[in-house]
C-alpha cells in the first residue's frame, strides 16, 4: 500500500497557481470594462467640448455645487479618486509579484522527481550505448568498493548516488523497471500519493503556523470565496440592465400600472415617486419623506447649511440617472405622458425652478441673477429667451430686475442655449422611395442646433439635406450620425453639480415618437448626443447667409414594422432637452404607406395598438353583447360625428378604465 | 375584520374610523345596493338598450335643450349651472345599465358645457371639459379644437399648436383647425421675437 | 536528500461490497430529495412574504364579511357586494392583461427584476381564479345567474371608472389653475 501523505505546498508550487488564477478571474474582466469606460468617454470627448457660459454669478450654493461639480471629473484627481483605478494597479502589481514568484520556483527543481537522464547526465536522445558507456564510467567512479578513505558520510553519499545510477540505468534498459518508470514515474514503481493542498509556507513553517490558522484559511477559501461569487452575482441581479435598483424599477412599474389616471402628473408627482428610490436612500441613509423635502427644497430654491446643502446636491445629482431609468419603463408601457413629465421634471430640478404659478416666465428664471421669480417684471411681456435676445440691455434690466451691468452678461447666456430647427423629416426605408408596408423605416430630420438669438429662415444649401446613398449608407444608415461629435450640452445650471455619474443623463435632448391616434408612444425613447454646436457661435448674417451653418442628421430607428396596409399614419416627434427649459421643439410627422409594384401583406402592425386585441377580446368575452349608441341626441354641435365614434372608440374609454387605479 | 358596520333598517353600511379606501368603497356599494333594492328584478338584467331608463334621458334632453337656449341668449352662467346639473343626473344612473349610453348621454352635457365655458371665458373650465371629452372620445377633432383653444387663451401656445396639430391628424382638411393653426403658429414666433 | 523507500509490494485490489454503490446512489438521491424539499419549502415560503401585486382587495373583503355577519344583511346588499367583489376582479383582471406584454418586454429588456416578474404572474392567477370563483358564488344566490353576472359586473367597472374621472373634473380644475397661473398681466392679445 503506497503511503498517503498531505504535503502543505512547503517549496510554494501550487499556491502561487492558485492565487494567480484568483486575481486573473477578477482583474480581467475588471481591466477591459474599465479600459472600455475610459475609451467610451475620451472617444465622446466631453473634456474637450464642454462650453463654459461666461458668467460671473455664483449661486448662493456656489462652493457645494462645484465641490461636487466633476468630482471624479478632470485632471490628477479624476486618476486618484478613481477606486478602481487603485483596485487594478494594486492587483496587477500581485498579479506580477506572484508570477515572479512563480517564475522563480520554477527553476528549483523537486529533487524527488527521478530523472534517469539527469542522474547520468547524458542527454535524453542518447542510444542505448551511450547509456551502457556512460555508466559503466560512473559506477566505476562511485563504486562503494572504492571508498577506503572517506568518512561516513561521505560514504552514505556515495552509496546513495551509486543506487541511483543503477536504478537509471535500469529505468533506460531494464524492461520491468522502464515499464515502472513509465507508469509511475519511478522505477520502484508506485511512490507515495501526495495531496497537494494549496497553503503558503509560511502558514506551516515560522511563527504563523498552528492549526488555526490552517482552518481560517480553509474557510477562506471554502466560505468567503464562495460568499464574495454569491454577493457579487446577487449585486449583479439586483440591479437591471439599466443599473436601477430593482426594487426602485418595481416602485416605478408598480406606480405606472396602479396609478389613477383621473389625477394629475405634475414635477410634484415625479418627485415623491424619485424619493422612494433605493439609490437615494443607500446613498443618504435618509428616509423617503426627507429626500422628498431636499428635492422639493431643490425645486424651490431652499438653501441650507453646507453640510445639508451638500447632502441635497448629492441627491439631486443622482436624480438624472433614475428619470432615465423611469422614463425606460415608462417608455415600455407606452405611457408618453409620464414620460414628458419625468423629463420635465429633470429640468426643473437641474434649474432649480418651480413653474407653478409662473408657468409663463420660467425660461427666463433658469439664466443667472435671476434668483426669484418676484425680480421678474409683471409688465414687460417677455416669456421666452429668443424675445430676450432681441430688447435692448436696459430693458432686460428691467425686464428680470437685474442691475443694468449683469444685462450682458444674461443676453450672453441666453443666447448660449441650444435650440433646435428643424429643416426636414421623414420616414425613410433604406434602398426605397417610398415607405412601403412591413418594413423597417427609421426616420431621418435634417436640423439646426443654434442660439436662440438667430432668428428667421438660413438659407441652406439642399445639397446638405440631401443624403446620397451609397453602398456604405445603405449598409448602415446610421453611420452618418455616428460620424458627428458628441454634443455637450451639459447644463451649466448654477444650481446643479454636473458629474462623471450624471453627465451621460443630461446631455443633449431626449427624442419622443407619439402617435397622434391615440397619444401613445410608438417606440423606446432615444436621445439625441450627436451633431454641431458650431451654428452657436454665428452672426444673424452668416446664419441667415447658411453658407456656414452646420446641418445636424439625426436619425430614428424604428423597433416595429411599418403598418401592413397602405395609408396615412399621423406622428408627433417631440425633442425635449434634458437640462434647459425653452429648448424643446414638436413636429408632426405623416407616415405615407405606399404599396411598392409588387407586395404581399401579413403579419400585424403593433405601433398603432397593440392591446387592442387581446383587450377587445377580452372584453367581448366578458362583456357577451355590444350595445347600440343612444338615437335620440339633441347636440348644438358635434353629436351625430360622436355618434357614429362611438363605437370605434370604445376600447379607448376601456383603455382609460383600466388604467384606473386605487383611489387614495 | 373591516371597521364597517350594517344597518338593518336602512340597509346601508357604515365606516367606524378614518378610513379614506375604505369609505370610497362601502359608498361605492351603498349606491349600488340602492339601485339594486330600488330595481324590481331579483337581480341586475345584463346591460341593454330596454332597461336604459328612458324617463331619466327624457328629463336630462329637456334640461339640455333649456341650457342651449340660455347659451343662445347669452346667459352662460345659468347655462353652465343646468349643464352641470345635467351632467350630475346622470352621473346617478345606476352603474349597472348601459355604460355606453351612459357615456354618450354624459358627453352631450360636456360638449355643451366647455362650450358655454368657453363662451363665458372660463378656460380652465373649459380646457378641463375638453380634457375629458379628449380622453373618452379621442378622435373626434372638434374636440382638439375646444382643448386648443382653451390653451391658447391660457397663453400655453406650444400646447394649443399640438392640440391643433393632432386634431388635423385626424381631418387633414379640417378648415376651422387650419386657422386655428395658423393663427397659433404666428403668435408663437411672435413670443420668440423671431424676424 | 533521503533515499526513497522502495515501495514496490502489489497493490491488492479491495473488495468492494454490493452495497456500496447502492449506499452511495441512495446517498445521492437522499441528499437531491432533501435539497428540492428545502427548494420548494423556500419557494413557498418566499411566495408567502410576496408583496402584494395589487393593494388590498377591499369590495372582496367587504364582501365576505358581509356574508359571514350575523344578523345576515339583505340578499339584495350581499349581491351588490359580490357585484362589486366582480367588478373590481374584473378591473383587475383587465389591468393585468393589458399590461402582460409591456412586463413581459421590461422583464426580456431586464429592466424589471424577477422578484416583480413572479408577483405578476402570481397576482395573474390569483385573478384567473378570482373569476372562477366569483362565477360559482353567482350561482349560489340564484340559478343560471352566471352568465348575465359578468356583464353586470363588468359595466359596474366601466360605469364606476367613468364615474371616477368625471368627479375628478373640480379637483384637477382646481390644481391646473394653480399650477398653470400666469406670474405676468394678461395682455389684452391673449384675451380678445
Amino acid at each position: 500500500m503506497a503511503r498517503v501523505e498531505y504535503d502543505y505546498d512547503e517549496s510554494a508550487e501550487t499556491w502561487p497557481y492558485f492565487v494567480i488564477t484568483l486575481l486573473a478571474v477578477v482583474l480581467v474582466p475588471t481591466t477591459i470594462s474599465y479600459v472600455s469606460k475610459i475609451w467610451s468617454r475620451s472617444s465622446s470627448g466631453r473634456k474637450a467640448q464642454v462650453k463654459k457660459y461666461a458668467t460671473s454669478f455664483k449661486a448662493s450654493n456656489h462652493d457645494q455645487v462645484s465641490q461636487l461639480t466633476g468630482s471624479k471629473g478632470s485632471g490628477n484627481y479624476f486618476l486618484f479618486s478613481d477606486k478602481t483605478l487603485v483596485f487594478l494597479i494594486v492587483g496587477w502589481s500581485l498579479f506580477l509579484y506572484v508570477g515572479y514568484v512563480i517564475h522563480t520556483t520554477e527553476l528549483v527543481a523537486d529533487a524527488n522527481v527521478f530523472d534517469p537522464w539527469e542522474i547520468l547526465n547524458i542527454d535524453s536522445s542518447a542510444t542505448e550505448k551511450q547509456i551502457k558507456s556512460v555508466y559503466r564510467k560512473l559506477s566505476l567512479k562511485f563504486h562503494p568498493d572504492k571508498l577506503g578513505s572517506l568518512s561516513d558520510e561521505e560514504k552514505e553519499d556515495v552509496e546513495t548516488k551509486f543506487v541511483l545510477i543503477n536504478k537509471a540505468y535500469k529505468a533506460l534498459t531494464d524492461e520491468i523497471t522502464k515499464e515502472n518508470f513509465l507508469k509511475y514515474g519511478h522505477p520502484d514503481g508506485p511512490q507515495s500519493v501526495t495531496h497537494g493542498i494549496a497553503l503558503p509556507k509560511f502558514l506551516v513553517d515560522g511563527k504563523l503556523a498552528s492549526p488555526v490558522l490552517v482552518v481560517i484559511y480553509i474557510s477562506m477559501i471554502a466560505i468567503a470565496l464562495p460568499f464574495v461569487v454569491a454577493k457579487w452575482w446577487d449585486n449583479v441581479r439586483s440591479h437591471t440592465r439599466h443599473g436601477l435598483h430593482i426594487k426602485t424599477a418595481a416602485a416605478f412599474s408598480s406606480y405606472i400600472i396602479n396609478n389613477n389616471p383621473a389625477k394629475l402628473i405634475n414635477t410634484e408627482t415625479i418627485i415623491e415617486l424619485i424619493s422612494k428610490a433605493e439609490e437615494l436612500k443607500s446613498a443618504t441613509n435618509l428616509s423617503s419623506e426627507e429626500i422628498e423635502e431636499l428635492l422639493l427644497a431643490q425645486l424651490n430654491r431652499v438653501f441650507f447649511d453646507s453640510k445639508k446643502e451638500l447632502q441635497k446636491l448629492k441627491v439631486v445629482s443622482l436624480v438624472p440617472k433614475l428619470i432615465n431609468g423611469l422614463v425606460d419603463i415608462a417608455a415600455t408601457f407606452r405611457n408618453s405622458e409620464l414620460c414628458v413629465k419625468a423629463i420635465e421634471a429633470q429640468r426643473y430640478l437641474i434649474q432649480a425652478v418651480n413653474p407653478t404659478g409662473c408657468s409663463d416666465i420660467e425660461q427666463l428664471l433658469q439664466l443667472p441673477f435671476v434668483e426669484k421669480k418676484e425680480q421678474v417684471s409683471k409688465k414687460i411681456p417677455v416669456h421666452t429667451l429668443g424675445k430676450l435676445t432681441t430688447i435692448s440691455d436696459g430693458e432686460i434690466a428691467d425686464l428680470v430686475g437685474i442691475d443694468k451691468k449683469n444685462a450682458a452678461e444674461v443676453r450672453s447666456v441666453a443666447s448660449s442655449i441650444p435650440v433646435i430647427k428643424v429643416l426636414k423629416a421623414e420616414f425613410k426605408i433604406p434602398g426605397e422611395s417610398v415607405v412601403t408596408p412591413q418594413s423597417n423605416a427609421h426616420i431621418v430630420v435634417k436640423l439646426l442646433i443654434k442660439s436662440p438669438a438667430q432668428k428667421g429662415q438660413a438659407k441652406v444649401d439642399d445639397e446638405k439635406l440631401e443624403e446620397k446613398e451609397t453602398f456604405e449608407s445603405l449598409r448602415d444608415p446610421f453611420s452618418i450620425v455616428q460620424d458627428q461629435p458628441v454634443l455637450a450640452c451639459l447644463p451649466e445650471s448654477p444650481y446643479f453639480p454636473v458629474t462623471v455619474e450624471n453627465s451621460e443623463y443630461v446631455n443633449g435632448w431626449a427624442v419622443l415618437l407619439t402617435v397622434q391616434r391615440d397619444g401613445k408612444l410608438a417606440d423606446s425613447v432615444d436621445l439625441l448626443t450627436r451633431g454641431s454646436l458650431s451654428n452657436l457661435e454665428l452672426s444673424q448674417k452668416a446664419y441667415s447667409d447658411g453658407e456656414e451653418v452646420q446641418v445636424t442628421t439625426y436619425k430614428l430607428k424604428l423597433n416595429s414594422p411599418t403598418p401592413p396596409t397602405p395609408g396615412d399614419y399621423h406622428f408627433k416627434l417631440s425633442f425635449k432637452s434634458l437640462s434647459y427649459l425653452g429648448s424643446d421643439l414638436d413636429i408632426p410627422l405623416v407616415m405615407k404607406v405606399q404599396e411598392p409594384p409588387k407586395v404581399e401583406d401579413a403579419g400585424v402592425y403593433d405601433i398603432e395598438d397593440p392591446e387592442e386585441d387581446s383587450i377587445a377580446g377580452a372584453m367581448a368575452t366578458l362583456r357577451g353583447e355590444k350595445v347600440k349608441t343612444a338615437d335620440d341626441d339633441d347636440d348644438d354641435s358635434a353629436s351625430d360625428e360622436e355618434d357614429l365614434e362611438i363605437e370605434s372608440d370604445f376600447t379607448d374609454i376601456n383603455t382609460d378604465t383600466e388604467d384606473e387605479g386605487e383611489d387614495k | 375584520m373591516l371597521p364597517f358596520s350594517y344597518d338593518v333598517s336602512s340597509k346601508k353600511l357604515k365606516v367606524t374610523g378614518d378610513y379614506a379606501d375604505l369609505e370610497y368603497d362601502i359608498q361605492q356599494l351603498n349606491t349600488l345596493s340602492g339601485e339594486i333594492l330600488a330595481n324590481k328584478a331579483d337581480v341586475p338584467s345584463p346591460p341593454s338598450k330596454e332597461s336604459f331608463d328612458k324617463k331619466l334621458s327624457h328629463m336630462a334632453q329637456k334640461l339640455h335643450e333649456s341650457a342651449v337656449s340660455n347659451i343662445k341668449t347669452g346667459k352662460y352662467p345659468e347655462a353652465i349651472k343646468l349643464l352641470t346639473t345635467g351632467l350630475e343626473m346622470v352621473n346617478r344612473r345606476p352603474k349597472y345599465e348601459s355604460f355606453q349610453m351612459t357615456l354618450s348621454e354624459m358627453t352631450i352635457f360636456i360638449v355643451t358645457r366647455a362650450d358655454a365655458y368657453m363662451m363665458n371665458g372660463d378656460f380652465e373650465g373649459a380646457f378641463n371639459d375638453a380634457d375629458l371629452l379628449v380622453t373618452l372620445l379621442p378622435s373626434i377633432p372638434d374636440n382638439y379644437i375646444r382643448r386648443g383653444v382653451a390653451l391658447f387663451k391660457m397663453g400655453r401656445y406650444v400646447d394649443a399648436k399640438n392640440n391643433f396639430e393632432r386634431g388635423l391628424s385626424f381631418d387633414p382638411d379640417n378648415a376651422k383647425l387650419k386657422k386655428e393653426l395658423d393663427f397659433v403658429l404666428k403668435k408663437i414666433d411672435e413670443e420668440n421675437g423671431e424676424l | 536528500m533521503a533515499e526513497e523507500e522502495p515501495i514496490i509490494e502489489d497493490m491488492p485490489l479491495q473488495k468492494i461490497s454490493v452495497f456500496t454503490p447502492i449506499i452511495y446512489v441512495s446517498i445521492v438521491i437522499g441528499a437531491l430529495i432533501l435539497f428540492s424539499i428545502f427548494y420548494r419549502r423556500k419557494r413557498i415560503a418566499k411566495l408567502q412574504v410576496m408583496k402584494p401585486f395589487f393593494p388590498p382587495d377591499l369590495p372582496k373583503e367587504i364582501y365576505l364579511q358581509l356574508k359571514d355577519q350575523d344578523p345576515k344583511p339583505d340578499e339584495k346588499v350581499l349581491k351588490a357586494a359580490l357585484i362589486r367583489r366582480g367588478a373590481e376582479a374584473i378591473r383587475r383582471l383587465l389591468k393585468l392583461r393589458e399590461n402582460n406584454q409591456y412586463i413581459t418586454l421590461l422583464y426580456q429588456k431586464g429592466s424589471i427584476g424577477d422578484e416583480f416578474f413572479d408577483r405578476f404572474k402570481l397576482a395573474l392567477k390569483i385573478q384567473e381564479l378570482e373569476i372562477q370563483e366569483l362565477v360559482q358564488e353567482a350561482e349560489t344566490y340564484k340559478q343560471g345567474w352566471a352568465p348575465t353576472f359578468m356583464p353586470v359586473c363588468q359595466e359596474v367597472t366601466l360605469n364606476e371608472a367613468l364615474r371616477r374621472r368625471v368627479n375628478a373634473i373640480e379637483d384637477r380644475k382646481e390644481q391646473l389653475a394653480k399650477e398653470w397661473e400666469l406670474y405676468q398681466e394678461i395682455e389684452a392679445s391673449i384675451t380678445n
